[in-house]
């Protein structure tokens, strides 16, 4: 039996929710950003994408495009509940839901025709009710697989539905251009052009075994690609695989090379991936610093400890081993600690009164957290601590050890 | 003289002061209806968008309304019952 899959792509996320909040907004040029005043545009709205203004770029590169652009803050928990609330309206039409990204998910509804109607009338469902109840609007593909069902979602924007019949693939794949397909990009486009490849018809048509021996095991997979072929299952939530690092970084308020002031960011940073690995149970034995010049050369150093932690302290200490011989060649913009190695549920408990009594004293801070909110209690030299909203990362999602909160 | 201006902004200006409100009830839905900040009452004329978020074991509910010619953030703190303007959005003309 073919499978029905939907891809669901929220259009330009962030800045429609400011639109709909805010009236005056409707039908204007705007971007959403960083509160940094060095940030980059994050989303910008259909009208704004019509002078040629992208996500990535500066205000002023964006400002030049179009004079009468305007510049929204971006408040990430605001979109952060506003996916939760997409995902639950996902959810009444299949439990198989896979959040791509914040704005985009995968859902199999090969289970749910019978109850519902077909893909492309579930479709048109989800898109109503996200209408009526978020105010939002999204571009859904409907085909049997992942690869074409986003394919299909990027075909309409805004506001699309399109069904990629499976007697239309060959159709469809001909002539698209290899770019379009999700998992191909400029360096790989380039490389297959150079072997005479640049449309999906071409790659489908292409020799596997040159495919293979130009780009190894995944030759075959982009033969397969160029067919619109993909066997890849929609992964539903809390079926991810399990968390490899948990780590935060953080573009400075100002570019700096006072140690103390950076030392003060790793601190800070030490005790957000160690609150995020409690309260997911987590235990890691290596530690990453992570440090960014203003040139954007970016620097990673990592070190193992004897035995697996997840105190902030902890953290802090090993990261500031690493940190406190580092020679600064010049001033630093972004800073990023993470552990790795990790151990789940762990349940090894101290033989030493004094680690017993620290892990005492990190139970109560985080009970009192949990209940007040974040950096309620915590060390002195944090008070001042950065306060700036962060990007959401590519790998948030609404749950588990990737479920941040900004 | 030309009634058209030179160019238009929005400043936003983040608060939190504590604000009295009134609200509709009904079921499932509460909705703001007028507010009163820094002794003056205003009516709310549209709840353009709400979300939750959570600080600590409180839930907060957001609401964006449009009163007079400004939007205005406002919240409702569940766990402590009390409401907080966070923001305001006004259209400043040059």
């Amino acid at each position: 039996m073919a499978r029905i899959i939907l891809h669901a792509d929220m259009n330009a996320f962030f800045a429609s929710v400011e639109q709909v909040s805010n009236p005056k907004l409707r039908g204007k040029p705007i971007v959403v950003t960083g509160s940094g005043h060095r940030t980059i545009i994050t989303t910008a709205s259909y009208e704004a994408r019509a002078f040629g203004v992208k996500t990535g770029m500066t205000v002023p590169e964006a400002k030049k495009l179009c004079p009468g652009l305007m510049q929204v803050i971006g408040d990430n928990r605001k979109y952060t509940s506003a996916c939760n609330r997409i995902m639950e309206i996902f959810g009444r039409y299949t439990p198989l839901v896979e959040v791509f990204s914040i704005d985009e998910a995968f859902m199999d509804v090969t289970g749910s025709c019978l109850l519902f109607g077909g893909g492309a009338e579930i479709a048109r469902r989800i898109k109503g009710d996200i209408k009526r109840e978020v105010g939002l609007t999204c571009s859904v593909g409907v085909a049997s697989n992942k690869l074409l069902a986003k394919l299909a979602s990027d075909m309409q924007k805004p506001d699309g539905l399109t069904v990629i019949e499976p007697e239309r693939i060959s159709e469809v794949m001909e002539s698209l251009p290899v770019g379009e397909l999700c998992g191909i990009g400029p360096s790989l486009t380039k490389s297959l052009s150079a072997m005479g490849i640049t449309t999906c018809g071409e790659l489908g048509r292409a020799s596997a075994s040159a495919l293979k021996t130009r780009f190894g095991i995944i030759g075959g997979r982009l033969k397969l690609m160029g067919m619109g072929v993909d066997e890849s299952e929609v992964s539903p939530i809390g079926s991810e695989e399990p968390a490899k690092s948990v780590g935060h970084s953080m573009t400075l308020g100002r570019d700096t090379g006072d140690k103390d002031e950076l030392a003060v960011y790793v601190l800070q940073l030490s005790e957000m991936v160690g609150r995020r690995m409690r309260r997911n149970n987590y235990m890691g034995d290596t530690v990453t610093l992570t440090l960014r010049y203003s040139d954007f050369r970016t620097f990673s150093q990592s070190m193992r400890f004897k035995r697996p932690v997840n105190d902030g302290l902890d953290i802090y200490l090993m990261a500031m081993k690493l940190f406190t011989p580092f020679r600064l060649a010049m001033k630093v913009r972004l800073a990023g600690v993470s552990v790795s190695g990790l151990v789940s549920d762990p349940m090894q408990i101290s033989l030493w009164e004094d680690d017993r009594k620290k892990s005492s004293l990190t139970a109560a801070m985080d009970s009192i957290n949990d209940r007040y909110g974040e950096f309620t209690v915590t060390w002195g030299s944090l008070l001042a601590r950065h306060r700036h909203k962060g990007v959401i990362a590519p790998a948030w999602r609404p749950t588990g050890v990737k479920s941040v909160e900004y | 003289m030309t009634t058209e201006h030179l160019f238009s902004i929005f400043i936003h200006m983040d608060l939190t002061e504590n604000i009295t409100v009134g609200a509709v009830f009904s079921p499932g839905e509460m909705r703001p209806a007028w507010f009163l900040w820094r002794g003056r009452r205003y009516a709310v004329s549209e709840v353009t968008y709400a979300w939750e978020s959570r600080e600590g074991m409180a839930r907060l509910r957001h609401f964006s309304v449009v009163a007079g010619a400004n939007v205005y953030a406002i919240c409702y703190n569940t766990h402590e019952c009390a409401w907080e303007i966070r923001g305001v959005e006004q259209d400043w003309r040059g």
